[in-house]
């Protein structure tokens, strides 16, 4: 756990830089480091409320993002089975891709029972979160100061494009992956900035339908 | 006060999410048509992202090969190349910093 949360620092680094640079509340957009704890979701409101985008839509866009979540929900309940229900509810507010990767793969193992099962899933996602809300925080205080230079603001595509990088491991990624940032450039007319919502749902048919084909 | 309220909607919809199957304990699963859905979405939507912030600043489509689209694929290259995410910015930025340098 402990480097896959320093590999946060970059990414949490970039949206505060974001959020500093861009129109939006700042404050506001910070609070979204840990009420929303999820990278790409805070990216994508963030920078849709700066587009000017209807706030509806810049909550549906973060929501669709965060749709995976509902997968991890699922991979970890098995192993969250005897805990009660208002523990459960807790351990769901860190549910992240890190927490999920790095429990998913070390709980397999059947060495630890159900109280270091808690103790490992809370333990990484505390250390995860306060890297994450620290980042962020210091990226937001210094991120207008940075000079012009720097480019920094190609950071945030890089952020996800490294993301893009490692998810896209089969064919209908790839043509999720391809649809979706077609249909997201031609469509960038349409009202209410929704160009994100119908390229997304075109990339999730488009691959649907080539795993269709596949299988 | 918007960017406030935007936040802790995406947030506690997000709970919500996180939340669903562990409270359902999984005795009913992930539907299979949600199932067979949701590894899509990341790709589906990241692409979307990534080529709306390159291609289409500001609104409108480019109307001329942008250095970000240079750095973007450097990045990309880089990270199928070593696995590790780190690298896109490690190869994008000095790619970005470069094309700028020469006035691109």
């Amino acid at each position: 756990m402990v480097p896959l949360a320093i590999g946060v620092v970059p990414y949490a680094l970039v949206i505060g830089v974001t959020a500093a640079e861009s129109d939006v509340d700042l404050i506001g957009a910070w609070a979204g480091s840990f009420l929303i704890l999820a990278g790409a979701a805070q990216l994508a409101t963030i920078e849709l409320l700066d587009a000017g985008a209807a706030p509806v839509i810049a909550v549906l866009t973060g929501l669709v993002i965060n749709a995976r979540l509902v997968m991890y929900s699922a991979g970890l309940a098995p192993w969250f089975r005897e805990e009660a229900p208002a523990r459960r509810a807790l351990l769901a507010a860190f549910v992240i891709d890190q927490t999920y990767l790095v429990s998913t793969d070390r709980f397999p193992r059947g060495d630890l029972g159900p109280r270091e099962r808690r103790a490992f899933f809370l333990g990484g996602a505390l250390l995860l979160a306060s890297i994450w809300v620290v980042s962020q925080t210091v990226a937001v205080l210094v991120g207008t100061g940075l000079p012009e230079s720097l480019s920094l603001e190609v950071a945030a595509p890089l952020a996800l494009v490294g993301l893009l990088a490692k998810s896209v491991t089969s064919r209908p990624a790839v043509m999720a992956a391809s649809a979706g940032a077609v249909v997201a450039v031609a469509a960038v007319a349409m009202p209410f900035h929704s160009a994100l919502l119908v390229a997304a749902f075109a990339g999730v048919v488009a691959a649907t339908v080539a795993a269709r084909r596949s299988a | 006060m918007t960017t406030w309220i935007v936040m802790l909607a995406v947030g506690l919809g997000s709970y919500a999410l996180r939340l669903s199957m562990l409270a359902l304990l999984g005795r009913t699963g992930v539907p299979a048509w949600l199932a067979s859905v949701l590894p899509w979405v990341a790709p589906a939507v990241i692409g979307a992202l990534v080529a709306s912030m390159v291609l289409t600043p500001g609104g409108s489509p480019v109307t001329a090969v942008p250095p970000e689209l240079i750095a973007v694929a450097a990045g990309f290259a880089a990270v199928r190349w070593t696995g590790n995410v780190v690298h896109a910015f490690t190869a994008g930025m000095p790619v970005m910093w470069i094309l700028t340098a020469i006035g691109m």
